[in-house]
């Protein structure tokens, strides 16, 4: 049966309710596909409809999931064969800090980096979205504003000088790791 | 807090170009590393349109309901199976049958013949009979129903010619190449090599499975062709499997293995598997692997698909599964490989509580109490 945090019993459509958009943004963190990630929740979802009778989760379920989901989505990228063999490691180290484990904090941090991005100027502001929520190429945001490659690039690292000193939070715990890696 | 003299440690021209998909830009510092890592957070946290649980909730019930007539019988065995699943089960004594007189059993013999394709054209089928085969005048093969051995000295032989020996599904055999490497060549596998090595390198091919205890001479190299891979031999003994994933387990020496430009080097109990154009190293135990070559069955926690599989192959039979969950219950079988498949079909049969039913070379696999005839 399903356990909850609690210990309390709950019913599949719960469950799939309560962690299903936090497994879509886990696996969107390491896939950057919407579509993807949400097939790759589906099919772990129906995994375990599948699996009801047969398996047992000892530990939570909230850590199990993310471990399943994470390790699909680094499979993903690796079938994909678009992302390379060294950078998969990377996105797999970083993965272990996102997402956070309260869930409270997780909206707050959320709001904060709007209000950030809110706080650019306007065009910045807007190759920014462009390039992080639409997912355009640099070429194609000049083409839609009307400016440069070169310009598009410079809003981007400003927008990104200027997020990471606003958002210093998201900097934070993810050395130990890459060091780890790339030195040892 | 947020130390500013990190700024120096970043690239920012880089760190843009990566961003927009430049592969080039790479060889990044701790703090570009991290810089990326953030930003990848952002778009997870800017991502539009949200996820929605409602959206996939409706997705997910009108998949699972297409699935779902597969899944409506439930079994009063499921806890026995949940104890096979959880623990995996360990049987070493063979079975006693209490079987029907009418059913059918799992002991029909093979119904192939290893095949010795040579180089120039002959063809010879490999039987009970112990039979010595000339090939031009500098070669001598000794043939018996399972064994092979090659004789003779490169001098005198021409040219480079490979000699191809086909094993069907359901035999085991063991070759001696003409340098003295030893090779076990499991079911359904193909072996192509020459019948001397009178080149640079000793190159023999495999298609399948096989174990190779490799003579060393440090001279004249020996190359293992597997799969998509190339086995690079420093005085060796090593399994190769292509069935699947290319898979290569070292038991003693060492092994270089090269595979869709990547190169590894193996230890002994150290293993590579070729996986989606990579190559990946992992520590083993390599037992469950080359079990196979000593004549026993033995499998750790595998899925019933797969040690299905093997039997097929080994045994030359076809296995149909009428439940798909069937296939993914594990189990651990350790035992001598029995002449006959029914024994092994017994012992796994019993420890999963499922039943198997023979009807001609084709098993099928059912729930206890279920498909018997």
């Amino acid at each position: 049966m399903h356990q909850s945090r609690s210990g309390k019993a709950v019913t599949f459509e719960e469950q799939f309710r309560d962690y299903y958009v936090l497994l879509c943004r886990a696996a969107y963190y390491i896939v950057l596909d919407q579509d993807a990630a949400r097939d790759i929740v589906q099919d772990f979802f129906l995994y375990c409809w599948n699996k009801r009778h047969d398996i047992r989760i000892t530990r939570d379920f909230k850590s199990y999931a993310l471990r399943a989901i994470k390790n699909a989505s680094l499979r993903y990228l690796e079938k994909s064969g678009k992302v390379q063999l060294e950078e998969i490691k990377v996105i797999e180290a970083m993965s272990e800090f996102f997402p956070e484990d309260d869930g409270r904090e997780d909206d707050a941090r959320t709001a904060a980096l709007w209000a950030a991005v809110s706080r650019m100027p306007e065009q910045r502001r807007k190759v920014f979205l462009m390039s992080n929520q639409e997912g355009l190429k640099y070429k194609d945001i000049a083409e839609r504003l009307g400016i440069s490659i070169n310009t598009v690039k410079t809003q981007i690292k400003l927008a990104l000088q200027f997020l990471r000193k606003e958002c210093g939070w998201m900097m934070k715990l993810l050395t130990p790791v890459i060091g780890l890696i790339y030195v040892g | 807090m947020l130390d500013n003299n990190d700024d120096k440690n970043i690239d920012w021209d880089k760190v843009a170009s990566r961003l927009d998909g430049d592969k080039a830009a790479g060889d990044f510092t701790s703090e570009e590393l991290r810089l990326l890592a953030a930003e990848r957070e952002m778009k997870v946290r800017l991502a539009r349109p949200e996820f929605s649980e409602q959206d996939g909730w409706r997705q997910f019930s009108a998949v699972r309901g297409k699935r779902r007539i597969v899944r409506i019988v439930r079994l009063a065995v499921a806890a026995v199976v949940l104890l096979a699943v959880a623990t995996g089960v360990w049987m070493m004594q063979p079975v006693r049958r209490a079987a029907p007189q009418s059913e059918q059993l799992a002991d029909a013999k093979p119904s192939g013949k290893v095949q010795l394709k040579m180089g120039d054209g002959r063809s010879v089928e490999l039987g009970e009979e112990q039979q010595t085969i000339q090939q031009g005048s500098g070669v001598q093969i000794t043939a018996g129903s399972a064994t092979l051995a090659y004789s003779g000295s490169a001098a005198k032989a021409a040219g480079v010619r490979m000699d191809t020996l086909v094993i069907p599904r359901g035999l085991q055999f063991s070759l001696q190449l003409s340098d003295g490497t030893q090779v076990w060549i499991n079911s359904a596998t193909t072996l192509r090599y020459p019948p001397v090595f009178n080149g640079a390198t000793r190159d023999v091919y495999v298609d399948g499975e096989a174990y190779f205890e490799v003579k060393a001479n440090a001279a004249q190299p020996f190359i293992v062709h597997a799969g998509e891979g190339q086995l690079k031999v420093l005085g060796t003994a090593f399994n190769v499997n292509t069935f699947g994933v290319t898979t290569t387990t070292l038991t003693s020496g060492r092994l270089l293995v090269a595979a869709g430009g990547q190169q590894q080097q193996l230890d002994p109990g150290e293993q590579t598997v070729f996986r989606n154009g990579t190559l990946g190293k992992q520590t083993v135990d390599t037992q469950p692997y080359t079990a196979w070559k000593d004549g026993d069955l033995l499998f750790y926690d595998v899925s019933l698909a797969e040690i299905t599989r093997y039997l097929a192959r080994n045994y030359d039979y076809d296995f149909e599964f009428n439940d798909t969950s069937l296939e993914n219950l594990r189990f651990t079988l350790d035992m001598p490989r029995p002449a006959n498949l029914q024994v092994a079909l017994d012992v796994i049969g019993k420890g999963l509580d499922i039943g198997f039913s023979v009807q001609d070379k084709t098993v099928r696999v059912s729930k206890a109490g279920q498909g018997k005839h």
